[in-house]
C-alpha cells in the first residue's frame, strides 16, 4: 500500500510556457499583461516558467525583458514560417522549442500548437466582434483560430468575466472551458528623486489653470472622448480653474474628437501633451484632480484601477468590464450620458467628504488587483487545463 | 577590437532581377544589418563596389553603406580585375568576392565565396566560353584567396579536389528569410490571368538542361488523372524558357513574377516541385518552407531532411513524389514540420554572423604572430 499523502499536500512542480512576444516592440497592454503575469508566476515555487517570443528579429531581446529567473526559449522561433506552417498543420509544436513542458499560455488570442502540453489562450476583448470594419486581417482571424484552439482542447484565459461571458456568447465556447483572472494593477514608477527640480516636466497648463481632469488612453471610438469634450463645457464653467488634459495617441476615429474641441467653449483649457513616457505619465497621473474614463467598451480597464491606487479620484462610464473592475471605488454614469458624466466630475472637483470616501474606497478596491493573485488564478487554471489534457488529446491530431 | 572594414564585390546588385548570386548578396547585407541593429560595435563596416552606374547618386548608396562606383562599365571592370590591373583599395581590412570574380587584393586578406563547381561535373551544360572563364577566375581564386566560403558540403569537396586547402573552406549555407511577405492578392490575380483558380502545384527554375523540368512535366503527365481534381502545374521561370518542354495538359507557364508575387505563389502551392539532377545548394526548396509549403526534390544540400526526396533521373519516382506529397495528410504535415524547422535554421543574420567569424579569422592570421 502507498504510503498516504499528508494532508497538506504540495502540488507537484508545473512547467509552464509562456508566450512573451508582446514584451517586443512598442509597448500595449497586452505587453503590460504579459510583464504582470510573468512577474507574479516567476515568484511561484511552485512553477517553472519558461519564456518564448514567436519573432526572428528580435529574439535576443526577449532574454532581457522576463524577469530574472525565467528561462527563455534556446531555439529561434521566426514568426512567418512557424504562422505559415501552423495555418496547415499543427506542427512544429511549440515543445521543439522550448522543451517539454504541462502548459503552454499563449498570452495574445493565439496559442500555438503542442505535442503533448495542454494548451490556455488569453482573449483580451473582443473588439473584432465589435468593429470588425476597422480590424486587419491577423486580428480577423482571431475569433476562427480561438474557436479552433478551443475545439483542439484549449481553454480560455479573459481578463474579466464580462470578457468571459462575450467569449461564450459571441463564439460558442463551452462555459466550463473559459476562466476570468483579473490582471494587477500595473506599478507606476515611483516619483523622481528631488521631482522638483527632476528631469520630469510637468504639463504647462492653460492661463488661470491650477489642476486639471485626466483622461488616459488613444483616440479611438471605444474612448468616448466627444462626450467627454462636451460634458467639460459644464465642467469647467462650474470651476474655472481646471483644464482637460487628454493623454493618448491618435488612433481612429479622431476627427469626432476634434469637432467636439473644435465646438467646445472651453476648448481653449483643453490640452494634448502628446507622448508622455512612463516616469511622465505617472506623474501626470498623480497630479490630477480626477480621472475621467469614459469609455463605452473595456475588456479590463487598467487606468482607473491605476489611478485608485494612486489616490487620485476616478468618474467612469459603465462600459464593458470597467463597473466589474471598479466595483464601488469609482463613480459610475451611464455610457453616453453626458449631464451625468459632468455631475460627476463636478462633484468630484468640489471635494469633501464624499470624495475622501471614494479616494479611500478606490484605494481599497485597487489592493485586490495583485499580480499575485492573477498568478494563483492562472496556476488553478493551467492544473484545470493539465487535469483534462491527457482524456482530450486522444484524437487523431 | 575596432569595427572590421569589409570591402565587398557587389557587382550583383546591378542586375535588375536577382539571380542566385544576387539574392545571397542581398541575403547578407540584410543579416549584417540585423546584426548591426542588435550590436553595432561587433557588425562589420561594409564597402561595397561595383561597375559604372547609369545613375547618380549610384542606387547602391540605397543600402546604407559606404559605395566604391568604378569609372569602367561592368564587362570591363570584371575583365580589369582579372587581369589583376586593379587593386583592392588599402583602407580596407578584408575583400570578400561573393563569387569567383576576384580582384588582386593588395594587403588585404581575400576570402572568395564558391557557390559551385557545377561546370566541371556537367560540362556539356556550360558554353565552351563559360567554362574557360570559370576555370580561369578559379585559378584566379586558388592563387589569390585566404580563405573559401562554399554553400554545401559537396562544394567542398569539390573545391578540394580542385586544389583548395580543405581547412581553408567552410560551409556556410543559405538564409530562408529574404522573401517579402506573400501577396496572397497579387498571386491570386496572376494566376486568375492564367485560368487557375484552385489548388495547384508550383515548379520554379530557369532554362538550363540541369534543372531537369521536362522530366518532371512528363512526371506530372503521368499522375495528373489520379489527382483529385485537375490541379495544374504552374511553372514560374523567365519568359521563353517553356516553348523547350514538351506541351502537356495541365501546366501553365507564369513566366517571370515579381518577389512579392513569388512569395504568394509559394504560400499559395500545395506544393512545390524541384527536382535538378545537381544544384550546389538549390534556393527555392527552402524558400517555400519558409513559408509552410511542403517539398518535393531531388537530394539536394539545402533542404535538410525537410524535403520529401526523389530520384531525378526516375521519372516513377518524381510521380510518385507528386501524387503522395499533393494528396497523403500525413505526409504533408511531416513535410511542414520539418521544413518550419528546416527555415529556421536558415537565417540570414546567423549566416551573417559566421561570415564575420571566417573574416576575423582571415584578418587574424595575417597577423605577425607575437605582435598582438
Amino acid at each position: 500500500m502507498p504510503p498516504e499523502r499528508p494532508a497538506t499536500a504540495v502540488h507537484d512542480r508545473l512547467s509552464v510556457g509562456f508566450d512573451a512576444t508582446p514584451l517586443l516592440g512598442r509597448p500595449t497592454g497586452v505587453g503590460v499583461f504579459c510583464a504582470g503575469a510573468l512577474g507574479g508566476l516567476s515568484r511561484r515555487a511552485d512553477i517553472d516558467l519558461s519564456a518564448f517570443a514567436v519573432s526572428w528579429r528580435r529574439r535576443e531581446g526577449i532574454a532581457g525583458r522576463v524577469p530574472h529567473g525565467v528561462r527563455t526559449a534556446q531555439r529561434p522561433m521566426p514568426a512567418r514560417p512557424l504562422h505559415a506552417a501552423w495555418t496547415r498543420f499543427p506542427v512544429p509544436p511549440v515543445e521543439w522549442f522550448v522543451g517539454d513542458v504541462d502548459v503552454v499560455h499563449g498570452s495574445n488570442f493565439v496559442v500555438p500548437p503542442t505535442r503533448r502540453a495542454a494548451r490556455v489562450v488569453t482573449v483580451h476583448d473582443l473588439t473584432v466582434s465589435l468593429y470588425p470594419e476597422l480590424c486587419d486581417a491577423p486580428t480577423l482571424a482571431y475569433p476562427g483560430l480561438i474557436r479552433r484552439a478551443v475545439a483542439d482542447g484549449a481553454w480560455v484565459h479573459t481578463p474579466s468575466a464580462f470578457v468571459a461571458e462575450e467569449v461564450v456568447a459571441e463564439l460558442g465556447v463551452d462555459p466550463a472551458r473559459v476562466r476570468a483572472v483579473h490582471h494587477g494593477v500595473p506599478p507606476l514608477p515611483g516619483p523622481v528623486p528631488g521631482e522638483r527640480g527632476g528631469t520630469v516636466r510637468r504639463i504647462p497648463l492653460p492661463q488661470g489653470c491650477r489642476r486639471y481632469v485626466l483622461a488616459i488612453g488613444t483616440i479611438e471610438p471605444r474612448k468616448d472622448y466627444p462626450l467627454l469634450v462636451r460634458s467639460f463645457g459644464a465642467v469647467a464653467a462650474a470651476h474655472p480653474d481646471t483644464a482637460l488634459v487628454v493623454v493618448g495617441g491618435d488612433g481612429w476615429g479622431t476627427g469626432r474628437f476634434a469637432d467636439a474641441v473644435a465646438a467646445s467653449s472651453a476648448r481653449d483649457r483643453i490640452v494634448r501633451p502628446g507622448y508622455l513616457d512612463d516616469a511622465a505619465l505617472a506623474m501626470t497621473l498623480r497630479g490630477a484632480a480626477v480621472l475621467a474614463y469614459p469609455s463605452t467598451y473595456e475588456g479590463f480597464g487598467f487606468p482607473p484601477l491605476q489611478a485608485m491606487a494612486a489616490g487620485v479620484p476616478v468618474v467612469a462610464t459603465a462600459g464593458g468590464a470597467v463597473p466589474e473592475v471598479v466595483g464601488d471605488g469609482a463613480w459610475l454614469v451611464d455610457p453616453g450620458d453626458g449631464d451625468a458624466l459632468a455631475g460627476a466630475l463636478v462633484r468630484a472637483l468640489d471635494g469633501g467628504p464624499a470624495v475622501d470616501d471614494l479616494v479611500a474606497r478606490g484605494r481599497t478596491r485597487s489592493a485586490g488587483f495583485s499580480w499575485e493573485a492573477c498568478a494563483a488564478g492562472l496556476v488553478d487554471l493551467y492544473r484545470d487545463a493539465v487535469a483534462e489534457a491527457p482524456r482530450r488529446r486522444t484524437g487523431p491530431r | 577590437m575596432s569595427r572590421l572594414r569589409v570591402l565587398l564585390l557587389s557587382e550583383q546588385l546591378r542586375r535588375s532581377v536577382a539571380g542566385g548570386i544576387g539574392t545571397y548578396v542581398l541575403g547578407l547585407l540584410q543579416g549584417l544589418d540585423e546584426l548591426a541593429a542588435a550590436d553595432p560595435a561587433s557588425a562589420p563596416e561594409l564597402v561595397l563596389t561595383a561597375s559604372r552606374s547609369g545613375a547618380t547618386p549610384d542606387p547602391l548608396a540605397a543600402f546604407g553603406h559606404e559605395v566604391r562606383t568604378s569609372a569602367l562599365p561592368g564587362p570591363l571592370l570584371t575583365r580589369a580585375w582579372d587581369h589583376g590591373l586593379i587593386r583592392a583599395p588599402s583602407d580596407v581590412d578584408l575583400v570578400h568576392a561573393v563569387s569567383l570574380a576576384t580582384l588582386e587584393p593588395g594587403r588585404s586578406p581575400l576570402v572568395v565565396t564558391v557557390h559551385d563547381l557545377l561546370w566541371r561535373r556537367i560540362p556539356d551544360a556550360y558554353p565552351a566560353r563559360g567554362r574557360r572563364w570559370h576555370e580561369g577566375a578559379l585559378a584566379r581564386a586558388l592563387e589569390r584567396a585566404d580563405r573559401f566560403v562554399v554553400p554545401a558540403d559537396v562544394v567542398a569537396d569539390d573545391l578540394a579536389g580542385a586544389g583548395a586547402d580543405r581547412a581553408r573552406i567552410t560551409v556556410i549555407p543559405m538564409g530562408s528569410d529574404h522573401l517579402p511577405p506573400p501577396d496572397a492578392g497579387a498571386a491570386a490575380a496572376h494566376l486568375a490571368r492564367l485560368g487557375v483558380h484552385g489548388p495547384f502545384l508550383l515548379c520554379v527554375g530557369t532554362l538550363e538542361p540541369r534543372k531537369n523540368l521536362q522530366r518532371l512535366v512528363e512526371a506530372y503527365g503521368t499522375i495528373r488523372d489520379s489527382l483529385p481534381g485537375p490541379w495544374p502545374l504552374v511553372m514560374v521561370g523567365p519568359s521563353g524558357w517553356g516553348e523547350q518542354v514538351a506541351p502537356t495538359t495541365g501546366v501553365v507557364h507564369a513566366g517571370t513574377v515579381s518577389a512579392e508575387e513569388l512569395s504568394g505563389l509559394y504560400a499559395s502551392a500545395r506544393l512545390l516541385a524541384y527536382v535538378p539532377l545537381i544544384e550546389g545548394f538549390g534556393l527555392p526548396p527552402v524558400e517555400a518552407m519558409s513559408v509552410g509549403t511542403p517539398v518535393v526534390a531531388s537530394p539536394l544540400p539545402s533542404t535538410g531532411d525537410a524535403a520529401y526526396e526523389v530520384d531525378p533521373n526516375d521519372t516513377a519516382s518524381i510521380a510518385e513524389g507528386l501524387l503522395r506529397v499533393a494528396t497523403d495528410e500525413g505526409t504533408r504535415e511531416e513535410l511542414v514540420h520539418r521544413g518550419a524547422v528546416r527555415s529556421t535554421e536558415l537565417s540570414w543574420a546567423s549566416i551573417a554572423r559566421r561570415h564575420r567569424d571566417v573574416w576575423e579569422q582571415a584578418v587574424g592570421e595575417r597577423t605577425v604572430p607575437g605582435a598582438r
